[in-house]
């Protein structure tokens, strides 16, 4: 840019004063022009007050918990502790669906994503790690084998009760230490996302009102929406039911919380729930009241009624899947992709619509437009 | 015939033209650093695996690291040499041909005010401008003239007043008049703004804009030709134009504009600014015109024909234009649509239980995804790549089809071409692509 911020600020200003001047020296007789107002300040005060910073807020004593319940296991492996340590780690992977879909801002800064949950893990590349105890779990190498899918491999790969694992493990000193590295590594990085969304980053989200692509508005959406593509649309349901492979057949060794066949449906479900929840703004202020009113509708509908409906509509489907769906993958794989086609109908309405309704650019990138 | 001969070469002074040609090169040096540091060198033309290049134009193809980096700076330096009229006629034509390349890369890149930089380059070339206050001139002496023939400053005035007055034209239409779009989304984007903020949410401001900018490009070329209105319309290009620049994200264009129209300012203007900026030579007036060759009208009449034929090949095309884009680009159709869209590619194979879905991200950048989606040529450029990726990996006749939902200026989205046609078939030409669903509405107007 050639001018300084500060002076286009203050040509804006005198060339729209004039601009309102001339207007309303011609059309004095309009005085409708303030109720229409949106205060968009409020909107991202209640996102990040009351869905954002909770969330994070609730993650970080899970975790918290989860490293503690390592510390102990390390130093009493009993059938009781291991117990605990798996109780613990599901309530991780629930609280991390709520937290996953912010992934701008602190969480893609810290790589919060890539060191809570990227699936599946190479059990070759976990299993070389703790035979070498010698190992960087923050290097590129190692992103399939951290997080709480490599817990989940670790917690429950074998079937064991927890007494057989505590025998195992007492066995296995280096498999002990990976998994308490791995917790240690979560609370790291979780630690670091909540003092910021605590601190100075929630001053900075409420600040920036605009929508442009650096606008919290503009990072909210884009930071969601791409997390709502890969890590939901595809990676908890699309690509372990076949909709991305060659052969057609359903891969459910690729699906979340493969391991702990139980839970990977709860968590599709509660990752779905959890996008809605942000849209709605929980009880307050969300997209769905900004997008009322902007007023865009969809099927003669407002635009942000039928989000809802569309939202509830999967969610019913992935509800009336069979558990656990790893079996649900193979047995009933038309309605998995019957799901994944009910969420391709949401990226259509919140990537095209929806932004497009709020004039937020869909790029990751900055660039210049005509 | 000889009255218009002897009007249109008419010796005037040149020194219009030598302030044009340093106000260009300049804010095209500069534009090309601001390129640059913002990364989108490699953002554009290294990282992507794919490229939409333009039909007859396939051979154009990205130089790679470092081999894009020279060619941006040999755009650059060739910029300089056109400010410091160093070398000009190399200058100028290195500078048309390596921009032009760029830009030919990738239709992801289009952009208006790109066009409009490679045909002022590209006028520049045969333009005089380098004899005075320049490098050549004070390299050879005998190159130096005061005057030049009225074509040469001419041709610039006329091809801004088709710039403006052509997107004035395409305004002219039921969304931007009558119902302010895309200025109702557009300047929402603002209402958080202290203090004027609420401006930007009243319903009247989208059509006090969308009027405003409709009458401003179609009067603009007029005022500015006209003595005694030229003042005014010159306050009003840069009121204009450094409203855009604050409003919407479109980088360079307002400042190129404020500086290309000065061209319109009578030459006194232009000899009082050489002098300030320390032009010390005299010339003898009887330096006059040398070499006044009748190919250069001839060849700028030839031109601007094309430039008035081209916006209407639109014309050709059945159907909503903002909708099937089928002649959209190279009309100076600038800010017209808020178009998005989201195109789910099915590669199907012979031996395939069910279409696989492509997840685009593995082929194409986020930014060349949102604009193949709204744009069939686009569609079916990648569409026909990813018949070549999956026929590489031996899938024998693989087809190719994709469902695109598009929005356009606020309507709901729609499905945007035939989800049944293998793409795979088609080719890209010149005929009607009966393959887009047509637009369910109308926008009436030009």
């Amino acid at each position: 840019m050639i001018m300084n911020s500060r002076l286009m600020h203050i040509s804006m200003y005198c060339s729209l004063l004039a601009a309102v001047l001339i207007f309303s020296a011609c059309n004095s007789s309009e005085d409708e022009e303030q109720e229409n107002s949106y205060d968009r300040q409020a909107l991202l005060v209640n996102i990040a007050d009351n869905v954002i910073i909770p969330a994070y807020s609730d993650l970080n004593a899970s975790v918290n918990n989860l490293n503690a319940q390592a510390v102990t296991l390390q130093s009493d492996v009993t059938a009781e502790n291991v117990q605990n340590l798996r109780d613990s780690w599901k309530q991780v992977a629930r609280k991390w669906q709520r937290v996953a879909l912010f992934d701008f801002g602190p969480a893609s800064q810290n790589g919060l994503l890539s060191a809570f949950n990227l699936y599946p893990v190479s059990a070759d590349q976990i299993g070389n790690n703790i035979n070498s105890g010698n190992y960087n779990l923050e290097s590129a190498q190692n992103i399939n084998a951290v997080g709480l899918q490599a817990l989940d491999y670790l917690l429950y790969r074998n079937e064991q009760t927890a007494a057989q694992h505590a025998a195992s493990l007492s066995q296995n000193p280096n498999e002990l230490q990976y998994i308490l590295d791995l917790t240690e590594l979560m609370k790291f990085k979780c630690n670091a996302v909540n003092s910021a969304w605590s601190g100075e980053y929630r001053t900075a989200f409420i600040a920036a009102m605009g929508t442009d692509v650096g606008s919290s508005l503009g990072q909210l959406i884009n930071g969601s929406i791409k997390y709502f593509e890969i890590h939901l649309r595809d990676a908890k349901i699309g690509i372990p039911a076949g909709a991305r492979s060659s052969s057609g057949l359903p891969i459910p060794e690729q699906s979340e919380a493969y391991y702990n066949a139980d839970l990977a449906h709860e968590l599709l479900i509660e990752g779905i729930s959890s996008w809605k929840n942000m849209f709605n703004g929980g009880n307050g202020e969300g997209l769905d009241d900004y997008l009322r009113f902007l007023g865009p509708t969809f099927n003669g509908n407002p635009l942000s009624d039928e989000i809802n409906l569309f939202f509830d509509s999967a969610i019913q489907q992935s509800e009336a899947l069979p558990t656990p769906l790893q079996d649900a993958l193979v047995n009933n794989q038309e309605d998995c992709l019957a799901v994944f086609d009910e969420l391709q109908k949401l990226v259509v309405l919140l990537k095209v619509d929806m932004t497009s309704a709020m004039g937020i650019s869909v790029t990751y990138v900055d660039n210049d437009g005509d | 015939m000889n009255r218009i001969a002897g009007y249109i070469s008419k010796p005037t002074s040149n020194a219009p033209l030598i302030i044009f040609r340093i106000i260009f090169g300049a804010l095209m040096l500069g534009a090309l650093i601001r390129f640059w540091s913002k990364g989108w060198i490699s953002d554009l033309y290294i990282d992507p695996k794919f490229y939409f290049s333009y039909k007859y134009f396939e051979w154009i193809k990205p130089l790679g690291d470092p081999g894009m980096y020279i060619l941006f700076g040999i755009c650059a330096i060739s910029a300089l040499g056109i400010a410091l009229g160093a070398f000009y006629r190399l200058s100028s034509s290195a500078f048309f041909l390596s921009f032009t390349y760029i830009e030919l890369l990738d239709k992801t890149n289009y952009l208006n005010h790109y066009y409009f930089v490679s045909v002022v380059a590209f006028l520049l070339i045969f333009l005089p401008a380098n004899r005075r206050f320049s490098v050549d001139a004070w390299r050879k002496p005998q190159l130096s003239l005061s005057k030049t023939p009225f074509y040469n400053i001419g041709i610039l005035k006329l091809q801004l007043c088709l710039v403006y007055f052509f997107a004035g034209l395409a305004k002219l239409n039921s969304d931007w008049l009558i119902h302010a779009q895309p200025l109702k989304i557009w300047l929402k984007m603002h209402g958080h703004l202290p203090y004027i903020g609420w401006l930007f949410d009243t319903t009247w401001l989208p059509y006090f804009f969308s009027w405003f900018g409709a009458v401003y490009d179609l009067s603009i070329p007029f005022l500015l030709l006209a003595n005694r209105t030229r003042p005014f319309a010159y306050m009003a290009v840069i009121a204009f134009h450094v409203l855009t620049a604050l409003l919407f994200p479109i980088g360079m264009f307002p400042f190129i504009m404020i500086g290309a129209t000065l061209i319109f300012f009578p030459p006194v203007f232009h000899e009082n600014l050489l002098k300030k900026l320390g032009e010390k030579k005299e010339f003898p007036e009887t330096l006059l015109v040398r070499n006044s060759s009748k190919l250069i009208p001839f060849l700028f009449a030839v031109f601007i024909g094309f430039q008035i034929l081209i916006p209407f090949r639109s014309l050709l095309y059945p159907g909503e234009l903002f909708w099937h884009e089928q002649g959209y680009r190279f009309s100076w159709r600038v800010m017209l649509m808020e178009k998005s869209g989201a195109a789910f590619f099915y590669v199907d194979g012979d031996n395939y239980k069910r279409p696989i879905e492509i997840q685009n991200r593995d082929f194409l950048t986020p930014n060349q995804e949102k604009m193949m989606a709204t744009q069939p040529d686009m569609i079916l450029q990648y569409a026909r790549y990813l018949q070549q990726v999956y026929e590489e990996q031996g899938i024998k006749n693989p087809k190719v089809r994709a469902r695109v939902y598009v929005t356009l200026n606020g309507r709901p989205s729609e499905l945007f071409i035939d989800p049944e046609v293998n793409l795979a078939e088609l080719e890209d030409n010149w005929t009607n692509k009966n393959w887009i669903k047509p637009f369910n509405e109308e926008i009436r107007g030009i």
